[in-house]
């Protein structure tokens, strides 16, 4: 019972993510795309977790533990980045 | 289905409405600043539900500590890079929807 449910939250998160990549396309500045990267990456770690319960695989929280660091990271290198002013 | 399984069914759909909220804001809000507001609120709020219904829904010690401080990790990383966007936002002086307007005017 509880299982459909997770998988219809999977495939509504997914969805999700497809809103916030077209987002990256279409956002006018810089800045903009680094906020849907943001969103991006906190529906792919709830996925992440959903599926380490579907799976029983609890391996995956792991996974989502480096993931939420490598994406802290990132940001913050492309903030550094930008404040070069090498992107519009 | 025991009391548990319900507790976590509401936090989970909790969670996937706050996350609807905001990929709607992300497409909806006029400029820069807004979205920035939306997406650093939700974010939290949603990734922590989800949490919370993974903690009631597995019984094993093990997985919810770590499942407790994958949480306490978000929450303090997400509030800090959603500030550091909006100030390198601020500094790249990325026009409010009012500037822009009154630009076009």
């Amino acid at each position: 019972m509880i299982d459909t449910l997770v998988w219809i939250m999977v495939f509504i998160l997914l969805a999700l993510m497809i809103c916030a990549i077209a987002r990256a396309f279409v956002g006018p500045t810089a800045t903009d795309r680094l906020v849907s990267m943001n969103l991006f990456v906190a529906y792919s770690v709830c996925v992440h977790l959903l599926f380490s319960h579907l799976a029983d695989a609890w391996i995956y929280l792991d996974v989502a533990l480096v993931f939420v660091l490598a994406a802290c990271v990132a940001s913050v290198a492309i903030i550094r980045f930008l404040d070069r002013k090498l992107l519009r | 289905m025991p009391k548990m399984e319900i507790a976590a069914a509401i936090l989970l759909i909790l969670s996937v409405l706050v996350f609807a909220t905001s990929a709607l804001g992300l497409w909806r809000m006029p400029d820069f600043y807004c979205r920035i507001h939306t997406v650093g609120m939700t974010d939290t709020l949603g990734i922590f539900a989800l949490i919370l219904a993974l903690i009631l829904l597995t019984g094993d010690l093990l997985v919810g500590v770590k499942l407790v401080f994958l949480g306490l990790m978000i929450l303090v990383i997400n509030p800090v890079v959603a500030h550091l966007i909006g100030r390198a936002g601020y500094e790249r002086k990325v026009p409010t929807a009012r500037k822009r307007q009154e630009g076009k005017k």
